[in-house]
């Protein structure tokens, strides 16, 4: 009875979907249906949880329903069934690479637009709940993202400053506009599990600066201030310095 | 006189017998060094080349049959690209890189070329970053076993001709190819050149060394641009693997069999085992071969000794009855032995090289250099045998007695 139901639901998901998407095509300009469920929901501050099907089959309907399930417990999240053969929606197929993921997939993205997960096939328990990211988690990733050098500075609720050596580190030519500086409150309770990722006190007495590299490199936590120089020298020890191949700390390192 | 003069001299004037039994030793040690010669350098040249493989484990389609490392994806089966996204999700304990190839023919000015499609690490690298906060680990594998860090930066990393080595490569445009030596050189072509491949223009991001191998002959340019300029949709021939060690790459075939069960999952060991298994056969002929032949030779000595002791009985009891103790005499034939196996030995070696650096080559690819150590092996065993194998003769030969031996003349 309840598989009959879920089923039902699933087709009539779909059904809408394609409506809808089917109405936006008479519009080119227009967002299609998921773009739209996207937009809204960045506006909405909510997590967009698109699930990538090409086919209806029992594994396409067991993970919506899974999906269901799990992000009825969430608040403030959107679903969204997307078929990568919806050539309405092949601008969004192809912004997550859709067609080249094993399908059915969920992709978690946040408000801000990060994918926090991607989850192919099945989903496990808890998966939807830990790609629930906080703002600045999101504000990380997605800096991250968009392949650029992070520097996360959780400061005391007294006192708060960048530190110089960050500072310095930002106004390196190299470095200024593909640094992105990130400050939280170190007790901020919703940002305490995050982080928590990196070991940082949620009292501190003086800024922690996490430093991360694109794609997802953990370069350093520093509790004291840092210098500019060691940011720069453990940038350059992970090759994540930059592309070009003149580059000063490139060379200096080669010898 | 002195014994070392009556030795020489003994083997002067009755060359004949001892080179029969110097021909038997020197044929044992022979084929010792040049077995033992062919197989290490064998040994160590696999070594050496699933060093430079970088790739120790393929993903195939099922029905593949595996004949060549090195055109592991010239095959023409297919399978989806999605298993290599699955793959990089899965982030199974002991992947280190992934490596998928897709092999199309086109031509160049004519000139028929195999252009293989290629994804940069920077690929898996973005689905990586897809990963929320688990993304702060290894691209592709996990953060459990041994790849407790990813792949780490640097220049030598970035650099585009590290394909050669190691087998992928970070960043590579959708309109760059890059060139095998031998092409580059047959279309003269080279970096920062533009070419026309399946009427798409690319510009040539580097030439790579020359490995040796067909990858020589090959084009490579991203996988992407492959598949959508030969309509192939989103497949691939086959996926390398790095497994980052040995005991991960243990446990990694079950865990992928496990992920890809449409697939056909091999290591680089499963290659290689039957040369592996060849080389452990020719080394145990080698030293059943050097047991035989030494045996013969042994045998052959002690012949040659016994025959040698009846024939000089008269020379041994004048001898002995000018003084010569037994334990000279003993010394004489002894030394005779040594003599012979000494020289049978350091022929062997010599010769056994000779044969390994002409054969090594030609029969199996291998470049040889001489064994210094199989040399102090030869001598001493082939020394050691004619010794023994002289022993009783020598000791016959010590008691007799020269009033007896005057009295039967």
């Amino acid at each position: 009875m309840l598989k009959s139901f879920s089923m039902k639901m699933f087709v009539f998901a779909l059904l809408v979907g394609t409506v809808l998407s089917g109405s936006h095509s008479v519009n080119a300009a227009s967002l299609s249906r998921a773009q739209q469920s996207l937009q809204q929901a960045s506006a909405d501050k909510k997590m967009t949880f698109i699930m990538f099907f090409n086919k209806d089959d029992s594994t396409t309907r067991a993970m919506y329903k899974s999906l269901g399930e799990e992000t009825s417990q969430i608040e403030n999240a959107t679903v969204v069934a997307v078929n990568v053969n919806d050539k309405a929606e092949s601008e969004l197929v192809s912004r997550f690479d859709a067609s080249r993921l094993p399908l059915p997939a969920v992709v978690a993205v946040a408000p801000n637009g990060a994918v926090s997960g991607v989850f192919p096939r099945k989903l496990r328990a808890g998966q939807i709940a830990n790609a629930v990211v906080s703002p600045i988690q999101a504000e990380c990733i997605k800096a991250l993202q968009d392949k650029k050098i992070v520097l996360l500075c959780a400061q005391p609720d007294s006192g708060a400053y960048v530190p110089k050596g960050v500072q310095e580190f930002q106004a390196q030519p190299e470095f200024s506009t593909r640094t992105h500086i990130v400050n939280v409150r170190a007790s901020d309770p919703v940002e305490a599990k995050f982080l928590k990722l990196f070991n940082v006190p949620n009292s501190v007495s003086r800024p922690v600066t996490v430093f991360m590299a694109p794609p997802g490199k953990l370069l350093g936590v520093y509790k004291t201030d840092v210098s500019s120089k060691t940011l720069t020298q453990t940038i350059v020890a992970a090759g994540e310095c930059c592309s070009d191949p003149n580059c000063k700390h490139r060379k200096k390192n080669r010898k | 006189m002195k014994p070392y003069s009556l030795i020489l001299k003994e083997l002067w004037q009755r060359p004949t017998p001892m080179l029969t039994s110097l021909v038997a030793v020197t044929l044992g040690v022979t084929a010792l060094v040049a077995i033992q010669n062919i197989t290490v350098y064998s040994e160590q040249k696999i070594a050496s080349d699933m060093d430079a493989l970088g790739a120790n484990v393929l993903v195939l389609p099922p029905s593949v049959s595996l004949q060549n490392y090195y055109s592991a994806d010239m095959h023409g089966k297919t399978m989806p690209e999605t298993y290599v996204t699955q793959l990089a999700l899965a982030k199974l304990p002991g992947v280190q890189n992934l490596a998928p190839k897709l092999c199309v023919e086109a031509d160049v000015d004519s000139i028929p070329v195999v252009l293989t499609g290629i994804l940069p690490r920077s690929e898996f690298e973005s689905k990586a970053a897809w990963q929320g906060m688990s993304m702060l680990t290894n691209s592709v594998g996990s953060d459990r076993g041994c790849c407790a860090t990813g792949i780490t930066g640097g220049d030598e990393d970035e650099d585009p001709a590290s394909l050669a080595t190691k087998r992928s490569i970070k960043d590579l445009g959708k309109d760059e190819v890059i060139l095998g030596s031998e092409i580059a050189t047959q279309l003269g072509t080279q970096k920062g050149d533009k070419i026309t491949l399946l009427e798409k223009e690319f510009k040539v991001l580097t030439v790579l060394p020359e490995t040796g191998t067909i990858d020589d002959g090959r084009l490579f340019a991203h996988l992407h641009t492959v598949q959508e300029l030969a309509g192939t949709g989103p497949v691939v021939n086959v996926i390398e693997i790095m497994a980052c060690c040995e005991d991960a790459a243990g446990d990694l075939i079950g865990s992928l069999s496990k992920e890809l069960p449409d697939t056909r999952v091999i290591t680089i060991s499963q290659v290689v085992e039957t040369q592996v298994a060849v080389n452990g056969l020719m080394s145990r002929l080698s030293w059943l071969f050097f047991s035989i032949l030494l045996l013969v030779g042994a045998a052959s000595i002690a012949s040659v000794m016994y025959s040698n002791v009846s024939e000089r009985r008269k020379e041994i009891g004048t001898l002995m009855a000018l003084g010569a103790s037994p334990a000279f005499v003993t010394n004489l034939f002894l030394g005779k032995a040594t003599i012979l196996g000494f020289v049978g030995g350091l022929g062997g070696f010599l010769l056994g090289t000779v044969l390994a650096y002409i054969l090594g080559p030609q029969l199996l690819d291998v470049a040889v250099q001489p064994m210094p150590q199989l040399c102090l092996i030869g001598i001493g065993v082939a020394t050691l045998v004619a010794v023994v194998a002289s022993y009783l003769p020598a000791r016959r030969a010590a008691g007799l007695d020269p009033c007896l031996v005057f009295n039967d003349a």
